[in-house]
């Protein structure tokens, strides 16, 4: 099967700031040499406690965060080093679904909006075409197409998490990290 | 699961739990201290673990029978702090085993122990044979 998702000794040091002029004294090692490979349609799962790094990696692989050193490589494109304008393109094909659903979702936006709102920055279709996509997207993750029309603080934890993953699949990326999506409760 | 068949999907799954990473797996990667102590298909994983902390991690999992008695290997310690990582590996650091000593200054970097299933050859923590 073919990589679609090749990280290479990949580090994510944070500065650790300290003393009267908060210099640098020292960087928080939250990744530190890790390599991996997802290959196209395949799932692979990343354990560990509390800490470990694990959801920093996957921001750092979805270039939410700037690796301190090592190399990213999404699609046969070395995405390591590249500035929000030529992330945008890629942006359509790697998509995340976060750990808290509640905190990833805009409240002031209704679920349609919520929804659409990849498909308006990507400028996919007319407004028509992007709300039959949200009512489809709805129907795919299990929720009534009225419930576009509500905000997400008027569902359940589990309610709001499909709402981020019809988001996640608003594109139709090639590849999703997931963090933590079981975790959704409330 | 239904959907990456319908989309053609691939998912990097995030989760500190083992139970459920092994359904919806087709290869699993262990964690520790910011680094991937563990790496196989996910049923060489469960089936023949060769990481002190995989194996702690797969003595967890809750099992679904009230009378079952479970010895589960429970960790001492904590994570240590990334901010000032110990030397060589860090797992047996914590379990503070009587071999850890050996593995400051070696090389960590994953070995194929078998087709696909990488591991850290550190002396402390890993069953190598």
């Amino acid at each position: 099967m073919k990589p679609l998702l090749t990280v290479e000794n990949l580090k994510m040091h944070f500065p650790v700031k300290g003393g009267v002029f908060l210099r640098p004294v020292g960087a928080c090692k939250a990744v530190d040499g890790v390599s991996l490979t997802v290959a196209e349609g395949e799932t692979v799962g990343l354990v560990g406690e509390s800490g470990c790094g694990k959801s920093t990696l996957a921001k750092a692989a979805a270039r939410l965060l700037k690796p301190t050193d090592g190399r990213i490589v999404f699609d046969g494109h070395d995405i390591t080093h590249l500035g929000m304008g030529a992330l945008k393109p890629l942006r359509r094909e790697l998509q995340m679904i976060f750990q808290d659903p509640a905190e990833s979702l805009n409240p002031r936006h209704s679920v349609r909006d919520i929804i659409e709102e990849p498909l308006v920055i990507q400028k996919v279709g007319t407004r028509a075409e992007r709300r039959k996509r949200v009512a489809e997207l709805l129907e795919r993750v299990g929720l009534s197409e009225s419930a576009g029309s509500r905000f997400s603080f008027e569902f359940s934890g589990g309610q709001r998490q499909r709402i981020g993953i019809a988001r996640a699949l608003a594109l139709n990326p090639k590849l999703i990290l997931c963090d933590e999506p079981f975790r959704a409760r409330c | 699961m239904e959907l990456q068949e319908d989309f053609g999907l691939a998912y990097l799954f995030i989760a500190h739990d083992l139970a459920v990473v092994k359904h919806v797996s087709d290869r699993v990667a262990i964690m520790y201290l910011g680094k991937i102590v563990e790496m196989a298909d996910a049923d060489s994983i469960y089936e023949n673990p060769r990481h002190a902390y995989t194996k702690a991690l797969i003595s967890a999992i809750p099992v679904a029978d009230p009378t079952a008695k479970v010895e589960r290997e429970l960790l001492e310690g904590d994570v240590p702090s990334p901010i000032d990582p110990p030397e060589g590996c860090a797992f047996g650091h914590r379990m503070s085993h009587p071999r850890w000593p050996e593995s400051v200054g070696m090389d960590l970097s994953l070995k194929e122990v078998a087709p696909g299933h990488w591991v850290q050859p550190c002396p402390c923590c890993t069953d190598l044979s």
